[in-house]
């Protein structure tokens, strides 16, 4: 058995591969909707650290939903560090829900934690 | 369940989820180690199935193999590391456990070639047995760096 690989298709596969892992991806705001809305619930789980903060919110009617927070230095900066919420506090999301129906994922502008508010992404907050 | 929770409360997992600074760097090694493995791997398994044939697989198999084999040790750390900061959340995640998956078999696939050294040695026939685990490695490697990739972009 002889394998041979010419030089086009290696470069053909090396080059698919790259489109393949870059072509999805979860930065940004593409993969949201365009308009932003208020999702309300209780706070269930909270990560604060790398790669990303999230929270992990119970709706009333609507299931878990997870919220993708800023990275974690805009996150910090924000005000929102350890012990700034705990699993059973309210809160209010603003932010841009995922464009897939079914998928209960949005990334936040702003939380409003117990009454207390933390802008994550400034330059987005409705004038 | 309650080693992993023991995991994420180490000292040294909160330490990397709070020092904003050290993640990047811990993740940056990550890279390199597995691009030091993906580079030396590739390189040696492409030679084995019939590319750059005017160099000896018995001077390049050595180093290549060593290379590779520091790079899957500092990927264990530097991953095992990474994996420390959300270890409940990481253990739910499909692609990260492919990854692993995906990783054990690479890394049980060159051992098992590393044991029957004959392939390796100068003017040594490479049989297609050998030739197919070259094969195989190439592509566990590939769809391991693919999987663990896609471990961020799952809910």
């Amino acid at each position: 058995m002889t394998l041979r690989f010419s030089r086009p298709a290696v470069l053909a596969f090396a080059g698919a591969l790259v489109i393949a892992t870059t072509a999805f991806a979860h930065h940004g705001w593409e993969w949201a909707e365009e308009k932003q809305t208020n999702l309300e619930g209780t706070i269930r789980e909270v990560y604060i650290g790398p790669p990303h903060p999230s929270l992990k919110v119970e709706t009333a009617s609507d299931g878990l939903w997870t919220v993708d927070l800023s990275n974690p230095a805009q996150t910090t900066r924000s005000g929102f560090v350890e012990g700034s919420a705990r699993p059973g506090n309210k809160i209010v999301i603003l932010g841009n829900r995922s464009a897939k129906k079914d998928q209960k994922l949005m990334k936040a502008v702003k939380i409003t934690v117990e009454g207390k508010d933390f802008i994550l992404y400034p330059e987005r907050m409705p004038k | 369940m309650e080693i992993l929770q023991a995991l994420h409360d180490a000292g040294f997992a909160t330490a990397l989820r709070r020092a904003l600074t050290v993640y990047p760097f811990v993740n940056a090694a990550h890279i390199l180690s597995f691009g030091l493995v993906v580079g030396a791997i590739a390189t040696l398994d492409l030679r084995v199935l019939g590319l750059f044939r005017t160099f000896a697989l018995s001077q390049l198999a050595p180093p290549l193999s060593r290379m590779a084999a520091i790079g899957v040790g500092c990927a264990l750390v530097t991953g095992f590391l990474l994996f420390s900061v959300q270890p409940l959340a990481y253990a739910q995640n499909g692609p990260f456990l492919v990854k692993v998956s995906l990783a054990a078999a690479g890394i049980a696939n060159a051992l098992l070639l590393n044991a029957r050294p004959a392939w390796k040695s100068a003017g040594g026939e490479i049989s297609a047995s050998v030739k197919a685990q070259a094969a195989v490695s190439l592509f566990i490697w590939i769809m391991a760096v693919v999987s663990g990739r896609w471990i961020a972009f799952v809910e």
